[in-house]
């Protein structure tokens, strides 16, 4: 067949084709009034976006306690290690160089506390409670007489801890070693060490490698063994300076993690004639946080909305009809509703008449109080007016007109009679809205609400298929074989969460724009027509990009069938369908809808 | 997903040395783990903290809430309070990592601002010329915290949307303060307005309305 297989009925903005008048001459005139909005009168109406609210403001949870500085530091902590610059004339002096070596120096050199923390010295090899900063002690065997070997760099007063930045330096190497009697002045031996964040659930992969700080210098040192992983499900695989922290995290919350080291903190002794040497810390401890975030999955709650509220919704729906054209439907509120206490705010319709086979969906603003009401009536408003107004502009004539685009691709009149049916449909959806709101004294705001209505007819020779669509979310005549075609634009703004409603005023204040938001198509063969709201069209499709692809289109046939067996003879359909639903996605918890109409073969084969 | 981008403007001047600085670390601190268990946050907050005395640091780049750690905040002896230049870095900011709505990409969720002080815009006329430039960025809301006896009210209120004051900088008051951004930001993740301010939740004791 040679028919053009879709054509939106909109005029070009260019060469606006205002077909409502046109059809002025015809008899129907007068009945249109009912829905034929007067541009005039909503001039003012400014053309707006407005958010939706997916979710309600929620109920303010208390704050776990916040826990004390020091247990929270994700920061490398300081550990001070006082090193003499100059030392005291009481000090024993060190006759010849080499200075103390290692041995020698590992067992007398406590690791002392300074404040905060037990005032107890630690001994180097049983660390148990020794949060740093340390006080290394001055080193007793080195000699004013000899020219003092000096700790590169050596040191001005001790910054404050915590407020240097990373990997900067405050200290001023003093030009040369100073011997006159001075106070000891701690460097800090800071170990640089800062672990990613993980998260409940999820593989957890971190490689570092030790890296400290003292001064301007970097000493070397080893790691020896990390405590306080194994608790939360991970594990540390250490070799030298080098560790491999992997597993999986079970517990969320800032964990302390108590790291071991041994430095080797150089001496620069060269001014004095003496070889560099190297001054060995056998353990420092040192404590960091590791964040572990709870697994979102595990905070999500499911809060029934406080009793007394109007317009009771069940937070589940599904429905099905038998017939030439098989529908399947679902609905269910949203895990961030649910969270809040809130109720579903989407929904959905089928309706058959005559030949035609009807499938509505809509979704109920979140910043409206009563948007489930709204699009409950907006949807049963739409059915009931596709009930009148089917038989009366859809007749034998349009059918006449239907098979004369499929075979010349003129539109004739057809896209003035779904202005009526659609249009007139959807604008008397919102006068519904109106007298509702006024009748619980509101305003139509509090009963905002997207739409989206779809019509579907099989012919002979293919399918006709027309939209009506305001707001987000989207419907297409889904065609596995290829040729897909998106029944409506989704009106979406700059940001997320910003798009139109059926309740906004100048949705209505010019026939152009309504009749735009009509789109038909005649395709020869259909798999299914798939309406959905903005909670499965988000997360499924993402862009109005991707929506408009044919191939995401049978990535989400692919997908329904691995869980809904989506055939003419199966009569729990839309249960399975409901159980979809509730699939995962990050970031995606709105209230979701989904429904489907399968079609039959056509009558006689093309 | 949608993203909420948070900015958190920092003053670290001299003035903030010692005790201020570390408080408010400390509520930083608070207002993370506080975010951190709202699922709604979970998913959708992204961070970014950026600080200002005599320079603007971006000190973290918008991250997500799950990645966040609180930086290392550090404050010079002493010296300007560059507000207008960080007001400048962060539209530059805003421009780069916000996303709007496009065929190919989707749009994050109005971004939000807290602005810290506890002077007044040494670069005044900067911070004039700024005003209408952050304006331009849509923020769903601009809260402008005004910390300690010094700092200046009247300042905040050409660029916020809604000024509190803390009497102290202790880190009681800057908790309290935290954990209001962070209810608030909760609000912001679950309800976002185009056309209004988002609802704040009431704030606790420390934290004053100014009117």
């Amino acid at each position: 067949m040679n028919t053009p297989d879709a054509e939106s009925p909109n005029p070009a903005p260019n060469t606006p084709e205002p077909f409502f008048i046109q059809d002025q001459e015809s008899a129907d005139t007068s009945k249109l009034d009912a829905f034929f909005p007067d541009p005039l009168q909503n001039q003012q109406d400014t053309c707006k976006f407005e958010f939706e609210i997916d979710k309600p403001p929620e109920e303010l949870k208390p704050a776990p306690e916040c826990p004390s500085p020091s247990a929270t530091r994700s920061t490398p902590m300081v550990a001070t290690v006082a090193v003499p610059t100059a030392c005291s004339p009481t000090v024993p002096q060190e006759t010849s160089p080499p200075l103390p070596s290692t041995a020698s120096v590992e067992p007398v050199v406590p690791l002392t506390p300074v404040a905060p923390g037990p005032a107890t010295a630690a001994v180097p090899t049983t660390p148990t409670a020794a949060p740093p900063p340390y006080l290394l002690p001055p080193l007793p065997p080195i000699a004013p007489a000899v020219p003092a070997p000096s700790v590169a760099p050596t040191v001005s007063p001790p910054p404050v801890p915590n407020s240097s930045r990373s990997g900067t330096n405050h200290l001023k190497p003093s030009p040369t070693p100073t011997v006159t009697t001075r106070a000891p002045q701690p460097l800090e031996l800071r170990l640089q060490l800062q672990l990613p964040n993980g998260s409940v659930g999820k593989p957890y992969d971190a490689q570092r490698t030790l890296e400290l700080t003292l001064g301007a210098s970097r000493p070397r040192g080893t790691f020896q063994r990390i405590e306080g992983l194994t608790a939360i499900g991970l594990r540390a695989d250490i070799q030298a300076d080098r560790v491999h922290i992997t597993g999986t995290p079970t517990q969320a919350g800032d964990h302390t993690i108590q790291v071991y080291y041994s430095a080797q903190l150089p001496v620069n002794a060269a001014s004095s004639g003496h070889a560099p040497h190297q001054l060995a810390i056998p353990t420092v401890v040192e404590r960091i946080t590791l964040t572990v975030n709870p697994d979102p999955r595990s905070l999500w709650k499911e809060v029934e909305p406080t009793v007394g509220q109007p317009f009771v919704k069940p937070h589940l729906l599904h429905r099905q009809l038998a017939g030439p054209v098989v529908a399947v439907g679902a609905s269910r509120r949203g895990r961030s509703h649910a969270h809040d206490g809130k109720f579903r705010e989407d929904d959905f319709r089928f309706d058959q008449v005559q030949d035609w086979h009807c499938v509505v969906v809509a979704d109920g603003a979140g910043s409206a109080s009563f948007s489930r009401r709204g699009s409950e009536l907006a949807c049963e408003t739409v059915c009931q007016q596709f009930r009148q107004r089917i038989p009366q502009y859809l007749d034998s004539n349009f059918d006449r007109m239907v098979a004369e685009y499929q075979t010349t691709g003129g539109k004739s009149q057809i896209p003035t009679a779904l202005y009526h049916v659609l249009g007139g449909a959807a604008h008397a959806a919102y006068k519904t809205l109106e007298k509702e709101a006024a009748s619980h004294g509101s305003s139509i705001k509090d009963f905002a609400t997207t739409l989206n209505a779809t019509i579907l007819k099989s012919y002979d020779f293919g399918y006709f298929a027309a939209t009506f669509a305001v707001g987000d979310g989207g419907v297409a005549a889904f065609r596995a074989q290829g040729g897909t075609k998106i029944l409506n634009t989704a009106d979406s703004g700059e940001y997320a969460g910003q798009t139109r409603f059926l309740t906004m005023a100048d949705i209505w204040s010019d026939p152009n724009a309504i009749s735009a938001r009509i789109q038909f198509t005649l395709v020869p063969d259909l798999t299914a027509i798939i309406a959905m709201t903005d909670g499965v069209s988000d997360p499924k499709f993402s862009t109005d990009k991707n929506f408009a692809d044919p191939a995401k289109w049978a990535e989400l046939w692919a997908d329904l069938g691995s869980r809904v067996t989506l055939t003419r003879t199966n009569t729990h359909a839309s249960e399975e369908l409901l159980g979809w639903l509730d699939f995962w996605s990050t970031g995606n918890h709105d209230d979701r809808t989904i429904a489907i109409l399968l079609p039959s073969e056509p009558s006689t084969t093309r | 997903m949608r993203r909420l981008p948070i900015y958190l403007l920092l003053d670290t001047s001299g003035s903030m040395r010692g005790e201020p600085i570390e408080s408010l670390k400390v509520g930083l601190q608070s207002m993370v783990a506080s975010l951190r268990q709202d699922p709604h946050a979970l998913d959708s907050v992204f961070l970014s903290v950026i600080t200002f005395d005599r320079e603007v640091n971006v000190l973290v780049p918008l991250t997500a809430l799950e990645e966040f750690q609180v930086p290392v905040l550090q404050t010079p002896d002493s010296g300007p309070t560059h507000l207008g230049m960080a007001l400048e870095e962060l539209c530059q900011r805003v421009d780069r990592e916000v996303t709007k709505t496009t065929p190919q990409a989707k749009g994050d969720w109005k971004p939000m601002l807290f602005v810290m002080t506890d002077g007044s815009p040494s670069d005044k006329q900067k911070y004039k010329e700024m005003i209408p430039e952050v304006r331009k960025r849509n923020f769903a809301t601009i809260i402008g915290c005004a910390a300690g006896n010094k700092a200046k009210t009247e300042d905040l209120k050409p660029l916020a949307d809604r000024v509190v004051s803390l009497d102290t900088m202790d880190s009681a008051t800057f908790s309290g303060f935290f954990k209001w951004v962070s209810d608030t930001v909760s609000v912001g993740s679950t309800s976002m307005g185009a056309t209004a301010t988002p609802a704040l939740p009431p704030p606790p004791h420390e934290v004053n309305i100014v009117v």
